[in-house]
């Protein structure tokens, strides 16, 4: 019966690895650039996140300087 | 869990790395990817039994089993699959039996989490900065009607090494498959092959 490799599913070995901190721009799909691999220190402070902009409210029609729209 | 990964290498260099042979008629193209994402096409390496060489594909980062009837339905997470549990199941079972993968990449992300709504990205890569190869399984899905179909494929993670314990505090990180084994993953039979000890 066939042997499934299963011995080769364990954790690599640290020693031949490195690792680093980068941007939380990582995190956002849509940007793909190579410097998305920049190290940045590994105590440096958490950005904020930016704030959301609230949309303006579009004006009812009571709220509109008294013209008449063209249709009505 | 591992759903993030850089692959700068070229079609040219995946060749040479994992000995592919002339890939200039090769009708794939693609990109370097600075951020390969779930439900992405991205290239992956499987053993071609029909000619006996490793080949590549593109195929699509989220295994759907062939019982999936929609994929917009599954709710499954199979972006990734549990090493310890690839015999268990009628979802990876087949896949990691007869349908192993490598899946090329220059390094890998993990997050860090500070707080419940914060996490750090961290980037794991190899000293020498060679590309290397994470264990992924793979599955040819057919829609119900086989109008379409799509090859799709899987990640497999086990527990962390020391590195990347330390660094994040994940409790997963991707099997990586030395370029020694990378024959004994692709292909099945050779372990039948081998003598006896």
């Amino acid at each position: 019966m066939e042997q499934p490799p299963i011995d080769l599913i364990r954790p690599f070995d640290s020693d031949k690895m490195k690792a680093w901190r980068v941007d939380r721009r990582i995190n956002n799909v849509k940007i793909n650039e190579p410097s998305l691999d920049q190290p940045i220190q590994d105590d440096a402070p958490i950005p904020e996140k930016p704030k959301r902009v609230e949309k303006p409210q579009r004006k009812t029609k009571s709220e509109n300087s008294g013209q008449l729209g063209m249709f009505g | 869990m591992c759903g993030r990964y850089q692959r700068r290498a070229d079609k040219q260099r995946i060749a040479e790395a994992f000995q592919l042979g002339n890939v200039d008629g090769l009708a794939l193209e693609f990109v370097p990817d600075y951020n390969a994402a779930p439900q992405s096409m991205q290239p992956v390496i499987v053993w071609d039994k029909q000619f006996g060489t490793r080949s590549l594909y593109m195929m699509f980062w989220r295994f759907l089993p062939p019982y999936v009837t929609d994929p917009k339905k599954f709710k499954l997470d199979t972006i990734n699959a549990k090493g310890e549990t690839l015999l268990d199941g009628n979802t990876w079972r087949y896949a990691f039996l007869h349908y192993r993968c490598l899946v090329p990449v220059d390094s890998f992300i993990e997050w860090k989490r500070i707080d419940p709504k914060t996490k750090l990205p961290w980037m794991f890569a190899m000293k020498d900065d060679e590309l290397f190869a994470l264990a992924g399984v793979y599955r040819r899905w057919r829609s119900p009607d086989r109008k379409s179909e799509m090859d799709t494929f899987a990640i497999i993670t086990t527990e962390p090494n020391e590195l990347l314990a330390e660094k994040t505090g994940h409790d997963r990180m991707p099997v990586i498959i030395k370029r020694s084994d990378y024959q004994r993953w692709l292909e099945p039979e050779t372990w039948n092959s081998l003598p006896s000890i």
